[in-house]
């Protein structure tokens, strides 16, 4: 009976026991992993505006950054702070007060906002990952001056409607993104996805947006407390 | 016809096979130490009370032991010659059949009695010594003899006497064997508490990595027992191919302080350079050894895990630190 046999087979109890001891929880792929991920995206916007009943289309585009964490295999949570731009909405036909007079004619303003939302991305795969993400949160609305093309004495000149002064307002945002991604490597991951969303203004006329984005992220485990 | 005659002439006649035997002969004899005289005829054990005895051209010779009470059947190839010769009437022989006797005695303390038997072609011929053998001891209900060539009578011979010279010297060493299992377990299970008493300490860490293959490395805990460590860790396969482990490194100031291995999956068959291997899809415990582990506390480790051909490395290298 050697002294190494001894305490090969000392260790293999110990590491026996440790084994069992130290059993860990079992864990999920992607889990504890962070990601960093940002999007450019395009698409287009269907605005409203008080004093018409009209809706206008206008193109978008703007910047996303999000970051999330992997807490299960299949779900990541995370934030997302989105900055969007819209074109100039033109209104064929609207009615509003100008110096308390009701004027009709066409209108325009332009709109842009930023938004900050909570995310959850379902994930459905390894290598290719289609995903499905929901957006929940808040939003800030930035609103340029209204102007209304209305009579004066001088002519038709553009007037600007009473309460349509610049101003930033509220709006409650939820959306949906779907989208399939391809992790390149062990920390980059590139992806194409397409989001509806609304932003629905707190007295304010709401806001439906339509994107197709590509993105880029940014993936690592990083060192969270035991 | 005497006992001594018969023998004699076996004897002689075994001289040749033993000459042209000789290698197997000298093997046989360092094989079984100090080999007795070779026996008249080779018994082949069947089951416990059944024989098979070879018996070479030129005859041979051979002991039946029998319980007293009990029929034993001595059974041949081809017809016996009618005339058997016997040397005692303690037991009772009778024809059965044309080509077998049944002997039997009733007295417990007969004294051993020869029977020379001959088939009629002279292809076998015998000189059985009868003798009661005490209850406890073996004994033959069935004696089978079949025609042999001196040769494979003798290689039959040889083997037995092997395997009844190493039957003692086999049941030593399995004993021997027992008992240092034994000893071994009880050192083992002495040294483990030994080093519980000194130090038994959990350190929880959460070290993440991964390759590009998507195989990932949690570092989960570590066992601080004695002056051992042990880490424990999961590798969890996410590929579509099975990872292969052949290594699992711990690395202090880039030198390798780990020792052995193991999984919670049973250790790869067939191929001892692999630890084991973790299939698509599954999720595998490990724990990797850190003798000495007092040499390394308080400083950065980084576990490295790999595939055979190096490939598939992946390396945690943050937040491991023993405490």
């Amino acid at each position: 009976m050697t002294r190494a046999r001894v305490r090969h087979l000392a260790t293999g109890g110990a590491l026996a026991a440790a084994t069992v001891a130290l059993a860990p929880r079992s864990a999920h792929a992607d889990r504890y992993e962070a990601t960093l991920a940002v999007r450019p995206t395009w698409g287009s916007a269907r605005i409203s505006e008080a004093g018409t009943d009209e809706h206008v289309e206008v193109r978008s585009r703007g910047l996303a950054a999000s970051a999330g964490l992997g807490v299960r295999d299949w779900l990541d949570l995370g934030g997302e702070l989105a900055l969007g731009y819209f074109d100039e909405a033109s209104y064929q036909m609207a009615t509003l007060p100008v110096s308390a007079n009701p004027l009709s004619g066409p209108l325009k303003r332009t709109s842009s906002t930023a938004q900050l939302r909570g995310i959850a991305t379902l994930r459905l795969g390894v290598a290719w990952v289609p995903f499905a993400q929901l957006a929940l949160g808040l939003g800030a609305r930035h609103r340029t001056t209204a102007l209304l093309y209305g009579p004066t004495a001088q002519g038709y000149r553009w007037l600007v409607p009473d309460d349509q002064h610049e101003e930033v307002t509220l709006d409650v945002v939820t959306g949906i993104r779907a989208g399939l991604e391809h992790r390149i490597g062990v920390h980059w991951t590139a992806g194409v996805s397409a989001a509806v969303a609304c932003s629905f203004g707190i007295f304010r006329p709401d806001l439906q947006t339509s994107d197709v984005t590509i993105s880029f992220s940014y993936s690592w485990y990083p060192l969270l407390a035991p | 016809m005497t006992l001594t005659s018969v023998t004699s002439s076996a004897a002689r006649s075994r001289r040749s096979a033993r000459v042209a035997l000789a290698p197997l002969a000298a093997c046989a004899a360092l094989a079984i130490l100090a080999a007795p005289a070779p026996a008249s005829a080779q018994a082949v054990p069947a089951s416990r009370d059944v024989a098979e005895i070879l018996v070479p051209p030129q005859g041979s010779a051979t002991t039946v032991p029998l319980h007293a009470g009990t029929v034993c059947i001595l059974s041949f190839p081809e017809k016996l010659a009618p005339h058997v010769l016997a040397s005692s009437a303690d037991f009772e022989i009778r024809p059965w059949g044309d080509d077998s006797i049944a002997v039997r005695t009733d007295n417990a303390q007969a004294t051993p009695a020869t029977v020379a038997l001959a088939t009629v072609t002279g292809q076998i011929k015998i000189n059985v010594t009868l003798r009661v053998a005490p209850a406890p001891d073996p004994a033959l209900t069935l004696v089978r003899f079949k025609a042999a060539s001196e040769a494979e009578a003798f290689d039959a011979q040889v083997k037995a006497e092997i395997a009844r010279a190493l039957a003692p010297i086999q049941q030593r060493l399995e004993q021997a064997q027992k008992d240092l299992d034994t000893a071994i377990r009880r050192r083992s299970e002495r040294q483990i508490a030994e080093q519980i008493l000194r130090r038994s300490e959990v350190v929880k860490l959460n070290s993440h990595a991964r390759n590009s293959d998507h195989v990932i490395l949690h570092v989960w805990r570590a066992l601080l027992l004695g002056e051992d460590g042990y880490l424990a860790f999961e590798i969890q396969n996410r590929s579509s191919a099975p990872y292969q482990l052949a290594s699992v490194r711990v690395l202090a100031d880039g030198r390798n302080v780990a020792g052995h291995a193991y999984l919670s999956t049973s250790p790869a068959a067939g191929d001892p350079t692999l630890i084991g291997t973790i299939a698509p899809d599954a999720t595998v415990s490990g724990v990797v050894a850190i003798p000495l582990a007092q040499a390394v506390l308080r400083r950065p480790l980084a576990l490295e895990i790999a595939t055979p051909n190096g490939r598939g490395t992946v390396r945690a290298d943050r937040g491991i630190e023993l405490r």
